[in-house]
């Protein structure tokens, strides 16, 4: 039989679409109502934490999407720089906030250590001058992971990528 | 946390545990089914299907296999059955047979829109062999088919991707 082999920039071509892809909004939620009703799920039980996170994202909504870590994680830390896409960030300013701060509560509920702030577009740069035109973070993300595998499993989830926006992953010195 | 301990919790009923699973799984069974079904919301279905069965019979799993290798295999039944539900969805083609017209911006756009132009049979063997890596026993055991007849639709598979390709190339 002729396989009618691929010839190697098919083969990268082909390769390199092999990306993962982040489930929508909200995919997950559902999900878990549907185990529920099943029976193959046990709703959360209300903790201490969670009373704290709840705490946490009403003052994230009300300070502007700040977050601070409630633990200091020992092992390696990744940033997650969030930069905007080659399209507008879609959805309300109000409503990414609230998402994201969801997000990072669903996140620090599975013991990972995060911590966030948004940034504005007030800045200045010092020192000497770079050809680099890249645009500005909007914002960061400091989480805590064994390895940059695993800091990509949880930068997929991230809305920001829902929202059209750009997360660059770097792991923080001597982590 | 390893799978293996993740999914002894979730066979115990325990949410975060499932979660953390879903974090971890999903990206990669919910692209393969992007590309096999398209970006839409039957993918995020097939998607959700594919989970409510894992865990519905979690117990089953042995571990002979990894827990993703498992997982993509109920994903591919789903999308199997689907397949046999919506048969005209199966095609991205226009009423008249002919495919729509390609504009690519980059190759990854590009490589999608040819997938999606291609027969479900053609886009079905090159997603599971060529980006997805499997072998043709195993996309037999998938598809319901013989690894022979895998080869050939391979074959001709990849001679239409080529034909499409150039139309799009960016």
């Amino acid at each position: 039989m002729n396989d009618d082999p691929l010839l190697p920039e098919e083969q990268d071509r082909l390769a390199r679409a092999r990306i993962p892809v982040a489930p929508p909004p909200g995919a997950e939620d559902r999900l878990v109502g549907a185990l529920r009703e099943r029976g193959l799920l046990r709703r959360r039980a209300s903790s201490a934490i969670g009373w704290i996170a709840a705490a946490a994202a009403v003052v994230l909504i009300a300070a502007a999407w700040m977050l601070w870590p409630r633990t200091v994680p020992s092992g390696p830390r990744f940033i997650l720089l969030l930069y905007a896409g080659s399209d507008p960030i879609q959805g309300t300013a109000a409503d990414r906030r609230r998402e994201y701060a969801d997000w990072a509560r669903t996140v620090a509920s599975r013991g990972v250590a995060i911590s966030g702030e948004e940034l504005t577009g007030e800045s200045r740069t010092l020192g000497a001058t770079s050809s680099s035109t890249e645009a500005d973070p909007r914002g960061f993300f400091l989480i805590s992971a064994p390895d940059m595998e695993a800091a990509q499993q949880i930068a997929l989830t991230c809305p920001h990528l829902r929202y059209g926006g750009r997360v660059r992953i770097q792991r923080v010195a001597g982590s | 946390m390893d799978d293996e301990n993740l999914l002894q919790r979730v066979i115990e009923r325990d949410e975060e545990a499932f979660r953390a699973l879903y974090a971890r799984h999903s990206p990669a069974v919910y692209g393969l089914l992007c590309r096999l079904a398209g970006r839409n919301g039957d993918a995020t279905d097939l998607l959700q299907e594919t989970w409510l069965r894992a865990v519905r019979h979690l117990s089953l799993f042995r571990g002979q296999s990894t827990f993703r290798t498992w997982l993509t295999g109920i994903a591919l039944n789903c999308y199997r059955e689907w397949c046999r539900r919506h048969p005209r969805d199966m095609t991205l083609d226009d009423a008249d047979g002919r495919p729509a017209p390609l504009r690519a911006a980059d190759e990854k756009a590009a490589v999608s829109q040819v997938l999606a132009s291609l027969t479900p049979e053609h886009r079905e063997v090159i997603v599971l062999h060529d980006i997805e890596g499997f072998t043709h026993e195993e996309i037999a055991a998938a598809l319901e088919i013989e690894p022979g007849t895998s080869k050939s639709r391979l074959s001709r598979a990849r001679r239409a991707f080529r034909q499409r390709w150039h139309e799009v190339e960016p």
